[in-house]
């Protein structure tokens, strides 16, 4: 009691001591605040409550307190109005937008008579499982790591997380949202010597994705789902290993190249392979057997403040079952597309550096999104009195791209984007070698529209991913994010009709695919825009099944 | 005689020719069986390992059959380390003995193809921490003790550490068979989201899909702590069964292959408050270590010079230090800490002036929130002088250039506070930003691994061997001369006049009751050789013993029966000597 009266008075609140000591008494119903809130949390999947959770109003750590064995709790003292309340325990999943996991909240209404809260937590999900050898005896050590697709643009590296199989060859990763993974093992051991026939030929394992696939089209994903344990068991073999060894040329002696290998799963091996600058001759050591990468690259640096471009690079797939020699690589060099950009007002002011527009090229070639080139301004065009700047995508090496563009300025968007006759919006950019190449045309109009709102759950706003479907059907929708607050916005809209829908999750759509708006057009909202336009819209959170 | 002489030596000459003739490199091999070390029974499925002892990187591994062969061919001459492991064998190192094993020669005229490898079958040692309301702690901070003699003494030392994961399961698997004992740390759950739960909702929209981050409106002043005393507590640290105090753990006896469980519960208990007054230093700068980027490109600017102190509360001690709770600065010179569990602990003081530093330290015993004032009672003493390396002259320069970051301690026996000071790359230091008081001191060097302080020169104080007594308001000024740890002693291990493999080599130095971190160990390896680096300069005996690895080495009463037989050496600085060691 009396280190309770100590902090207290160091608060200097006795309205606070005198609501402590009260505790067990109802708070007096009065025509206006300081208000109770009472309320409960329940697990959002069984509607079980949940005890001794963490319930926190946000003007301040003196209202926190611990739910009791029923889920109940009680905060003394509000101020009235509208207040975020924060809840939390582990084996629930919080907020982890932005990589932070701050707990759920919720926006709730004080008031003398307001209905107790109920606050709802949803479930973590759990993969588990055994890893175990042709013998059946545990793989200890080994690198479990999930892999989780987004449908993202432009496309981050897909999150992984990772863990390593203990003693018994058992792994287990918790606090998963729900969605699908795959789930990829990795050994971290040196291949084996055995006393059997092929002495000199060293056996282990290579990696795998569950349940025995070599790459990400052939895998099958884990479904997580709240509140539910997800077993994924692998069962591996050991193989012999074997050794890739080649050259690369097309390099001159003053050039600094590099070699890179990947496995299918697209992990760098940078211990196993060597390679001789001088003789060009590369080779690896004892691999598993399977599909690998060999990429060679050569750097140029103009100046010290430009970055580093590829001036040329060479690419093979190899799927090795034994010893591979003779892989040839020869580099080609690399192409500098020009970008002509037209449209911007002339009255823009030449002071300002930041990106107006940036290009994007997505190399769809292992599947797996990669490689953009950012446009780099060329000339900050200070003294040029057209309305046109020019940037440059340097070091392309050949090979055909998705173009994407996204647009900095406010009120512009991007009416077309082509390339000679092609029309890039609609048709990827084939680059093939060198030779001086047309530039890429990219015009932007005045009058863009902008769309805004918030999502809903319920009555509670809510975070989501808003999708955008333009009017012209074969372009990609466009993807747009909502915070805690359920507010966000999709600027630099061209005029047109879209339709438009909030989900809680793009993974478990193909949104690439043609045909994904058919399969939501029941549940996405159409709105009109024209030029100068800016919306606003409520969106309710559609729960998209899998 | 003579012709069937020189017949003979012609002969003998001849072979001793062929037998001279350079072996082909990468001829020699390791191998031998692997065994069961309580049943003599050979094991298949062992993942016996061989890599350079120059080059442990270059691993190379073999699978044993039912038979428990391995063989390593094709090897330059050298050392090798041998390790094997399998399930329920945690990988160790061939005759390993604590943190030592037998290196494997390979060469001309040794043997090393029948090598009997005994492997012992290990132990699994796991459990739940939960907390009083049977909910699994997760990220619990779990500790492990193991009964030995790596100190010299019979003591529980800290041997790894693991967290428990979401069903607050921790395991500590490959065991040798021993007696052991668990601690447990954890912070309760809440104190994380208390904290961050006053960063303010991102209200305002992202751009499309751009990625950025919204610009924050605004944050909320970090918290008090919450008047709730519900969710006011902390842990203590526990050490299974209930305990509070690692003398008290419960000790779980291992046999070799046992699985044992060790549960533990943690139960809350109101958490302590400090509030500590500081002396006054600049005004502490506006920033919180959490602070958020406003969306500029500022470069990390944590590098710059930082004004300003910090106060942080550590527990636990030398067995698995934890920090349990850095203080605010709730006002100019008054910082607050919470979530603070009763027992011992060592409050830190550290300020920071430009770019000289200065710690200070305090043991506390802590049962109850209390105010603490670390303002010096008595006059302040001004000391500030220099650290010299060995064959450097007082007027020139340079502690710090390659070695680690020097703090020069000084220690008041009657306390136990210390006051540290940063010794810059010029060797020069000050206590001016430390309060320092006047006093008698111990002076000595925060880590005395590679560094001794061999002399003292002080004027205005006054010394004698490694305490100085300082008096108030006039400036000392003092001279520390150090000596460098360079010397190596290497060798063989003798019985007999024969070489002999896994003996414990053991360097006493002088004084062994006054120095135990002067003392230095290795194994001999399998051409009975072993070398210890690095050393002080000074008189040692030298020890080779067969199967004492359980002694009892740092009690001088214990050490005696064996000097007197041991071979004494003395070292001068630099010195890097040889020496037979002969077997007791």
């Amino acid at each position: 009691m009396f280190r309770l009266l100590r902090t207290v008075l160091l608060f200097s609140s006795s309205l606070l001591l005198a609501s402590r000591l009260s505790s067990q008494q109802p708070s007096p119903d009065s025509s206006s605040c300081p208000c109770t809130l009472r309320g409960v949390v329940l697990d959002a999947v069984t509607g079980n409550p949940i005890h001794n959770a963490f319930v926190q109003a946000s003007t301040g750590s003196a209202w926190s307190t611990l739910t009791d064995s029923e889920g109940k709790f009680q905060l003394d003292a509000l101020p009235a109005g509208r207040i975020t309340v924060h809840a939390a325990k582990p084996g629930f999943l919080s907020n982890e937008e932005f990589g932070s996991s701050s707990p759920k909240s919720f926006s709730v209404q004080l008031g003398p008579d307001a209905a107790p809260a109920i606050l709802k937590l949803t479930p973590e999900g759990v993969i588990f499982g055994q890893v175990t050898d042709e013998n059946g005896e545990p793989l200890e050590n080994f690198l479990v790591s999930l892999i989780h697709r987004d449908y993202m643009i432009p496309p981050p590296p897909a999150s992984r997380q990772q863990v390593t199989t203990d003693d018994e060859g058992r792994f287990r990763i918790a606090s998963l949202r729900p969605g699908s993974y795959y789930v990829a093992v990795h050994p971290q051991e040196t291949p084996v010597l055995t006393s059997a026939r092929n002495a000199a030929v060293p056996q282990g394992f290579a990696p795998f994705l569950y349940p025995a696939a070599a790459d990400l089209d052939s895998a099958v994903p884990i479904k997580v789902l709240p509140g539910k344990s997800s077993q994924a068991n692998f069962s591996l073999k050991r193989e012999p290993f074997l050794r890739l060894s080649g050259t690369v040329s097309g390099y001159g002696p003053e050039q600094q190249v590099a070699l890179f290998l990947q496995d299918s799963l697209g992990e760098p091996m940078r211990q196993e392979i060597a390679f001789e600058l001088t003789t060009g001759a590369f080779h690896t050591k004892w691999i598993p057997p399977g599909a690998y990468t060999l990429t060679a690259q050569s750097f140029l640096q103009l100046s010290a403040d430009t970055p580093r471009v590829r001036s040329s690079f060479a690419i093979r797939l190899v799927n090795a079952n034994s010893n591979l020699s003779g892989i040839h690589l020869v580099l080609q060099p690399t192409v500098n597309i020009p970008v002509e950009i037209r449209g911007f007002p002339s009255a823009d002011s030449e002071q300002d550096q930041s990106p107006r527009v940036m290009l994007f090229l997505v190399n769809k070639r292992q599947s797996v999104l990669a490689q953009a080139h950012n446009a780099t301004p060329v000339n900050p065009s200070s003294d040029a009195p057209s309305a046109a700047s020019s940037l440059v995508l340097a070091g392309v090496e050949p090979g055909a791209y998705d173009v994407k563009a996204q647009v900095f300025r406010h009120g512009t968007y991007i009416e077309s984007i082509s390339w000679g006759s092609t029309d890039l919006l609609h048709e990827p950019l084939a680059i093939d070698s060198s030779g001086a190449v047309p530039p890429i045309d990219v015009v932007v109009r005045e009058g863009a529209a902008t769309l805004a709102g918030t999502v809903f759950s319920g009555d509670q706003p809510s975070p989501g991913v808003i999708v955008v479907f333009p009017p012209d059907d074969r372009r990609s929708p466009e993807l747009a994010f909502a915070g805690e607050g359920g507010e966000f916005v999709s600027p630099n809209l061209a005029p047109g009709t879209y339709r438009v829908i909030a989900i809680e999750n793009p993974a478990g759509l193909n949104l690439e695919k043609q045909g994904a708006l058919r399969e939501l057009a029941s549940k996405v909202q159409e709105v009109t825009l024209v030029a100068g336009q800016s919306a606003t819209l409520r969106l309710e959170l559609t729960k998209v099944g899998e | 005689m003579p012709r069937f002489a020189t017949l003979f030596l012609l002969l003998f000459a001849a072979s001793a020719l062929e037998s001279s003739a350079p072996a082909p490199p990468d001829a020699f091999r390791v191998g031998g069986i692997v065994v069961d070390s309580l049943s003599g029974q050979p094991l298949s499925l062992v993942e016996v390992t061989l890599a350079p002892a120059n080059a442990l990187d270059d691993v190379q591994t073999f699978l044993t059959n039912p038979d428990g062969r391995f063989l390593f061919a094709n090897l330059a001459p050298g050392k090798y380390r041998l390790m094997a492991g399998r399930r329920g064998y945690a990988v160790q190192g061939f005759n390993q003995h604590e943190a030592y094993m037998t290196a494997i020669v390979a060469g001309p005229g040794q043997d090393c193809e029948h090598l009997r490898f005994r492997l012992s079958p290990s132990a699994v040692l796991s459990g739940t921490v939960s907390d009083q309301w049977n909910d699994p702690v997760r990220n619990a901070a779990v500790m492990l003790y193991q009964q030995g003699w790596s100190s010299g003494s019979r003591g529980l030392q800290l041997i790894n550490r693991a967290t428990t994961d979401d069903l607050g399961h921790y395991r500590f698997a490959h065991l040798a068979p021993g007696t052991y004992a668990i601690g447990v740390f954890a912070r309760p759950w809440w104190d994380a989201v208390v904290v961050q739960s006053f960063v303010t909702s991102f209200s305002g929209a992202q751009s499309g899909s751009s990625g950025n981050v919204a610009a924050i409106e605004s944050i909320e002043p970090a918290p008090s702590v919450s008047t709730n005393p519900a969710v006011d507590v902390v842990y203590p640290v526990t050490y299974f069964p209930d305990a509070t105090s690692l003398a008290d753990a419960a000790r779980l006896t291992l046999p070799p292959g046992a699985t044992e469980t060790a549960d533990v519960t943690l139960r809350p208990v109101p958490s302590i408050h400090l509030l500590v007054r500081v002396p006054a230093t600049a005004p502490a700068p506006d920033v919180s270590s959490n602070e958020v980027s406003d969306g500029d490109q500022n470069d990390d600017s944590q590098t710059v010079l930082r004004v300003g102190s910090e106060v942080t509360l550590e527990i636990g001690g030398d067995d698995g230090t934890h920090s349990p709770a850095t203080g605010t600065e709730i006002s100019p010179g008054l910082f607050e800490l919470f979530g603070i569990p009763p027992g011992d602990g060592t409050l830190i003081f550290r300020s920071f002036q430009g770019d000289s530093e200065s710690v200070r330290t305090q043991p506390l015993q802590l049962s109850s929130s209390t105010e603490l004032d670390l303002n010096p009672r008595a006059p302040l003493a001004d000391v500030s002088g220099v650290v010299l390396r060995p064959g450097v002259a007082s007027d020139q320069s340079s502690v710090g250039d390659k070695s680690p970051p020097f703090l020069l301690q000084f220690r008041s026996p009657k306390t136990g506070e210390t006051y540290q000071a940063a010794v810059s790359n010029k060797g020069e230091f000050s206590f001016a930003a430390s309060a320092l008081p006047a006093g008698t001191y111990e002076v000595g060097l925060n880590n005395e691994s590679f560094f001794q302080i061999s002399s003292l020169e002080a004027v205005g104080a006054t010394l004698s061997r490694r305490t100085i007594e300082i008096p108030a308001a006039e400036p000392v000024k003092l001279a520390v001369h150090l000596s460098e740890a360079k010397c190596s002693v290497g060798g063989f291990a003798l019985k007999d006049g024969k070489p002999f493999a896994g003996a414990m080599i053991l360097l006493v130095p002088q004084d062994p009751g006054k120095n135990p971190a002067q003392f230095h160990r290795d194994q001999s390896d399998s051409d009975g050789s072993f070398y210890m680096v690095p050393i002080f300069p000074g008189r040692y005996t030298l020890l080779a013993l067969e199967n004492r690895w359980d002694l009892e080495w740092s009690n001088p009463a214990v050490l005696a029966k064996y000097l007197p037989n041991g071979r004494p050496i003395e070292l001068l600085p630099n010195a890097a000597v040889t020496f037979n060691a002969k077997v007791q």
